[in-house]
């Protein structure tokens, strides 16, 4: 199957009066059609940067320094302004994190929906309404008829989520990127959004590029996994072998800091230490040399000096380590 | 039998409230009568969604804020008869910690100002050099270094606050701590720390802890009983390890299913709750949790559930238990 959108070392790098910034650091991935891709990583790690770059959304003193971006075959990054407003919100959309902040607080849910399809589909206004009244519906939102004239502040965060799920998808996009879309939100409204992107993933066939810190999240809603780590991805691969056979330390790390219920164990567990990493996350200005993550890295060896090469252990499975 | 320290006996909080001008005033019960006991040396975690009443049980438990009516007894004594004089000696024995380790330290004091406040305040050191001593002796204990006792709190990351929230708390060597989501605002690498800062203290010191966290992982890994709140009531109360294998409420076993596993293998079959937490103003009849429950019955829209025993220490506030669960 041919890939939907490709980033090819991609560089957004921040040029701030005490340095430059890599925020996003030389990385690469791809997702094919229909697929969901998850990236994860601590906060400062890059993911959202990553997805702004996507969307041609960095500004200064941010700036994609490198790289390449193609999405169906053309590469966004070389695309003229007009072009790039054509894809954004029809061909490719984003749903963010705080859904009271995203949204605009003075227009009704029904407005802000029907503006991107006023704006990429050539369609009256009466047929607009009618579509984001359907909207409404296949998010999961009753009386949609209703709820189409109410302002955010009358929807709890579940419902305002779920209307940016509505405006992103009212033009079919192939790709759907979500920034931690349900990290605002509770852990039983959580599993709904969750099961309703999955839901119209599968209805509509988009791609997903899924952005969270929770490897949960990742385990349940994606098919492969980028791990990154102070702008570079550490370990790439799919979920399945990334969380079963993780290869690099800092995925591990993160593996075993997570408290996790689970029947199997409770009993003998119980009550152990956490088996934390130690330190903090580097400052982008002042990053360490050779591998990022040898200053809490537990297997840190001399050669850890020297920039680790991004390697394929076994059959599509990478890790950024001098140790496997 | 262990210790009894704080004993709530039903526990209702109802704030008066108007959302729009010119309307009669509207009651929200935010706390609806709780009942808790917390022993000596235990951690109590206690979970929910976001305005179930958590934090508002932790603020009335500290007397920030008044209840309405119920008891807290400490030690027996009932603090909410206590005169001012009298609950600062109370406040010594408990201390909080907040969700926000940005919003919940000064930025005009240094760490070190923050940190031996209680000192002075509680009258523990009576010297200025033994302030200072106590406060680096603090400050190790969480794991910073005792050099940055002139730093601000902008000159540190979000787990290194925490960990100045942390000593802050220990200061006044209290007995209970009440721990107000402290790792929600973490990264999970830091959290992990934390967590492990947590009960080391607890062992070292033979503190108490109150527990409130919405994260189901969280709560297990460290404590000893659980209670599970939803809006304003306790809805299931049980020892951890009996709580997590066999839930006896519908809502717990929502909440538990909807946790994302890590486990790629032998995925289980997810409960999705239907809807929204209906508004606290004006909550359901009967059960508050029947328009969301999938077993709910005629009668759990009209009859109130009573909180009970259904196993041995384990009680539930479902009708409905026995013939959910244990069949």
């Amino acid at each position: 199957m041919e890939n939907l959108l490709d980033v090819k070392n991609l560089k957004t790098y921040f040029n701030l009066s005490a340095g430059i910034a890599k925020a996003v650091d030389d990385i690469s991935f791809s997702i094919k059609r229909g697929d969901s891709f998850g990236l994860v990583g601590e906060s400062g790690c890059g993911k959202s940067v990553t997805a702004l770059s996507i969307m041609r959304l960095i500004q200064p003193p941010g700036e994609i320094a490198g790289g390449e971006i193609v999405f169906n075959g053309k590469d966004i990054l070389r695309s003229s302004d007009e072009e790039i407003r054509n894809i954004r919100g029809d061909k490719i959309s984003m749903i963010f994190q705080e859904p009271m902040t995203s949204l605009n607080p003075v227009f009704t849910v029904g407005d802000q929906i029907t503006e991107a399809m006023r704006v990429h589909l050539d369609i009256s206004k009466k047929e607009a309404y009618d579509r984001a009244v359907d909207m409404l519906r296949l998010v999961g939102i009753p009386a949609a008829k209703r709820r189409i004239n109410d302002y955010p502040n009358q929807l709890s965060g579940g419902m305002r989520q779920r209307v940016m799920i509505a405006i992103a998808l009212s033009c079919s996009p192939s790709l759907l990127i979500a920034d931690e879309p349900t990290t605002a939100l509770d852990v039983t409204i959580e599993a709904q959004i969750l099961e309703l992107i999955n839901d119209l993933k599968q209805k509509l066939g988009m791609a997903v590029l899924l952005i969270t810190h929770d490897l949960g999240i990742v385990a349940e809603n994606t098919d492969n996994v980028a791990v990154m780590y102070a702008g570079k991805i550490v370990e790439y691969s799919t979920v399945r072998k990334v969380l079963s056979t993780p290869r690099h330390p800092y995925t591990t790390g993160l593996l075993q800091s997570l408290p996790s219920i689970s029947d199997a164990e409770h009993d003998e567990k119980k009550k152990g230490r956490l088996n934390a990493i130690a330190g903090v996350v580097p400052h982008l200005l002042n990053l360490p040399g050779g591998c990022l993550f040898k200053t809490r890295c537990p297997l840190k060896k001399k050669i850890c000096d020297d920039p680790p090469p991004f390697k394929e252990v076994e059959a599509g499975h990478y890790a950024r380590c001098w140790m496997v | 039998m262990q210790k009894e320290l704080l004993k709530i006996e039903n526990l209702t909080k109802t704030f008066l409230i108007k959302s729009r001008m010119y309307e009669k005033k509207q009651s929200l019960t935010a706390v609806d009568d709780v009942s808790i006991t917390l022993f000596k040396g235990e951690t109590f975690g206690l979970v929910g969604e976001s305005g179930c009443g958590k934090s508002t049980l932790a603020k009335l438990i500290l007397r920030l804020i008044e209840p309405t009516s119920g008891q807290i007894l400490y030690n027996g004594d009932n603090i909410l008869k206590l005169s001012k004089r009298g609950m600062k000696r109370v406040r010594k024995d408990m201390q909080i910690i907040f969700q926000d380790p940005q919003a919940s330290l000064n930025p005009r004091m240094s760490i070190g100002q923050t940190v031996s406040e209680g000192l002075g305040v509680h009258k523990i050191c009576s010297t200025r050099k033994e302030r200072v001593d106590r406060t680096k002796e603090l400050l190790n204990l969480v794991g910073i270094h005792e050099q940055s006792l002139n730093m601000y709190p902008h000159e540190f990351s979000g787990g290194q606050r925490q960990r100045v929230g942390i000593a802050r708390a220990l200061s006044v060597n209290p007995m209970l701590i009440i721990a107000d989501e402290p790792v929600s605002a973490l990264d999970v690498s830091i959290q992990a720390q934390i967590l492990n800062l947590l009960k080391d203290l607890q062992e070292e010191f033979d503190l108490t802890y109150l527990f409130i966290s919405h994260d189901l992982r969280v709560v297990e890994y460290l404590s000893d009983r659980v209670g599970v709140m939803y809006l304003g009531k306790m809805m299931e109360l049980a020892d951890s390890k009996s709580l997590y294998k066999q839930p006896l409420h519908p809502y717990s076993t929502a909440l538990l299913s909807a946790v994302p596993s890590i486990a790629v293998e032998g995925k289980k079959k997810r409960i999705i709750l239907k809807g929204d937490v209906p508004s606290p103003i004006n909550p359901p009849r009967g059960c508050i949790f029947h328009p969301r429950c999938q077993y709910a019955k005629e009668t759990c829209k009209e009859i109130v559930p009573e909180l009970r025993e259904i196993k041995n220490g384990h009680f539930s506030a479902c009708m409905l238990a026995e013939d959910i669960f244990l069949v």
